[in-house]
């Protein structure tokens, strides 16, 4: 455990209003040591590093939170006045239907401590740690509660009738199935070698299906940006294909004919499966 | 075999291809989830710089996170896009651009007019370059002509009366993102259907014509031989890749009355229309990058990707450097060193 410098628990404790909200100077100074031990997990900080990081939270969100967390009446009051309508403006952004508004008012359940543990509620704002402010990081509640009950609605889906599953498109030709497996696999190669940044930007663009501004906001770069550096990897991962397909043994005829291949058809590649293996449920928050 | 073969290959376009085809097939890396503050900290920039290349090191190959970034990115409240530049720049630039304004818009009743004068072609269909941005030449074509002698664009589209209003689509993108969840899961798993090119095309000339009716021919747009752009509806655009044998339509973001549209490479097309309407479409992707002011704009001549000059009704133009994202007024021979 990190200890916090007593004059920056005494000053966060008056920037953070907590006594408004009846949180005993020693419960913030937990919320902050706990704060600080998960951003250093595995570190360990200097003194300024430290106060630089306490000096970035939001403490008037942790100590409302704590607040919430233990029971306050008038902090669940402001809690819920304050954040419902930047809640449901996001659930609404998800899903206009109204779908992801249910997820929305169920979170409030989760937000306020319907189960105990040892004698004490079990709130949900006891996971936040002032190191965004606490409308984003209710949002970032409410995605991971929209995608998992997707994700969950989408496995408990049926399969198909038998007459509309996909079938094998049939490959009269032996030469060309193994064209096309080649540039799959030299491509899967390249990407696979790319930056974490670079493939996530694929991911976004191509495997999600984002839009330039979209990704940008994601990577945190300019939708211009975007395009250059999606035409770069491109480019990056063209060469490495053909490098690839040259060192193993193919001239520059058949490194066309592959290109070709794909070309007339695609084939099976998923760049999702390139990126990566198969998911198992989780668990984060 | 090798007689099945195209003379030229465009293997940017195969790259592009294969890429398009991801589906977000639910990868997941051995390390947990990124929290939720974890996430939280990283759109509003407060990750330590190791916490942020982790992150980003998991999401980039965690199908769930990365639909969780998704969904912050769409309910992010929207920012509206900053200048290109500076304040001052654009006061100096607005006198400027009006004295060029003016200037071009007696060029251009001198130039474009007679451009545009003579008839549609009776398939109303552009012909943009054949250049290819491969450095593979191309046995055939390679020598059939000098690149400067690029044909552009021109073509003319129903009056607004003919055209039938579409209902304005305004999915979010995270549902747009997280709906391919588990229908592409199972698109992968299971082999893709081999559908009749012959049955996918007549479904798009069938949405032709509420459109377009009877007496126009679709708004249509080639580059060389193979590729070809066609406006099937007001919010549609289909994509042949191979002449016209199989297409791949895409819905856009809003209905809008195109006018014409041009090719920049094998990849990459422009589109104009009425009220300042540009879509750009990279592959079978297609954006909104319209030029702010509501004027109507008949024609658009690509130099490349990310350059581009509309002619408004005017006779104005409009130039962009950057795929669209920002506009000057002024053509590119006409205003050279426009500080982009």
């Amino acid at each position: 455990v990190v200890p916090i410098p007593r004059a920056a628990a005494v000053r966060l404790y008056e920037k953070s209003a907590a006594a408004r909200w009846s949180v005993p100077p020693a419960a913030l100074d937990a919320a902050l040591a706990a704060s600080v031990a998960r951003a250093f997990a595995g570190r360990d900080p200097s003194e300024r590093e430290v106060e630089r990081y306490l000096a970035s939270l939001h403490v008037e969100d942790l100590a409302l939170a704590l607040a919430c967390a233990a029971g306050h009446d008038e902090a669940w009051n402001t809690f819920v006045r304050t954040m419902r309508p930047g809640l449901y403006r996001a659930a609404d952004a998800l899903d206009a239907s109204g779908g992801a508004r249910e997820t929305a008012d169920a979170l409030y359940a989760d937000l306020f401590g319907t189960r105990e543990r040892d004698g004490r509620r079990e709130s949900l704002l006891r996971h936040y740690h002032g190191r965004s402010s606490l409308a984003t990081w209710l949002r970032a509640v409410l995605a991971q509660r929209h995608v998992d009950r997707i994700r969950l609605a989408r496995r408990l889906e049926p399969l198909p009738e038998d007459d509309r599953l996909p079938r094998a498109p049939e490959t009269p030709d032996p030469d060309r199935e193994r064209q096309q497996r080649r540039l799959q696999s030299a491509l899967g190669r390249a990407v696979a070698a790319l930056d974490p940044r670079d493939r996530l930007r694929l991911a976004c663009y191509y495997a999600r299906q984002l839009t330039l501004a979209a990704t940008g906001r994601i990577l945190g770069e300019h939708e211009a940006t975007v395009s250059r550096q999606l035409a770069r990897t491109r480019r990056a991962i063209r060469d490495e294909v053909e490098r690839l397909l040259r060192a193993d043994g193919l001239g520059d005829e058949e490194i066309d004919e592959c290109f070709a291949a794909i070309v007339e058809d695609p084939g099976r590649f998923d760049l999702g499966r390139v990126l990566g293996k198969e998911s198992v449920p989780d668990r984060s928050i | 075999m090798k007689g099945s073969i195209p003379v030229s290959v465009n293997r940017d376009e195969a790259i592009e291809r294969l890429l398009g085809r991801g589906g977000a097939t639910a990868p997941q890396p051995a390390d947990a989830c990124l929290a939720a503050d974890t996430i939280a900290g990283w759109f509003e920039g407060t990750l330590q710089p190791d916490e942020r290349a982790a992150a980003e090191r998991h999401a980039s190959a965690c199908d769930r996170c990365q639909a969780v970034l998704a969904a912050m990115a769409a309910t992010e409240p929207a920012v509206p896009a900053r200048p290109a530049h500076g304040l001052r720049l654009v006061r100096w630039l607005v006198p400027a651009a009006a004295i060029a304004a003016a200037v071009l818009f007696w060029v251009n009743l001198r130039v474009e007019q007679p451009r545009l004068a003579p008839a549609a072609p009776p398939s109303a269909s552009a012909t943009a370059d054949n250049r290819s941005t491969d450095a593979a030449p191309s046995l055939g074509a390679a020598t059939s002509a000098p690149r400067e002698e690029r044909k552009v664009a021109t073509a003319t589209v129903p009056p607004a009366s003919r055209t039938k209003p579409v209902a304005k689509q305004a999915a979010p993108q995270a549902n747009e993102a997280l709906s391919q969840l588990s229908e592409d899961s199972l698109r992968a798993a299971a082999p893709q259907p081999a559908q009749s090119p012959a049955r996918e095309r007549a479904d798009t000339l069938a949405g032709e014509s509420p459109m377009l009716g009877p007496a126009m021919p679709p708004l249509q747009v080639t580059s060389g031989a193979a590729v070809i752009w066609r406006v099937t509806a007001r919010d549609t655009i289909a994509r042949s890749a191979d002449g016209g044998a199989s297409w791949v339509s895409a819905k856009l973001d809003a209905p809008a009355d195109f006018t014409a549209g041009a090719a920049a490479d094998s990849a990459t097309v422009w589109f104009v229309g009425r009220r300042g309407v540009v879509v750009r479409g990279v592959g079978d992707r297609y954006e909104r990058r319209s030029i702010a002011e509501p004027v109507d704009l008949v024609a658009v001549r690509p130099a490349d990707a990310m350059t581009a000059t509309v002619t408004a009704v005017d006779g104005r133009t409009f130039t962009t450097r950057d795929g669209g994202l920002t506009w000057l007024p002024g053509g590119l021979q006409e205003n050279p060193a426009a500080p982009f």
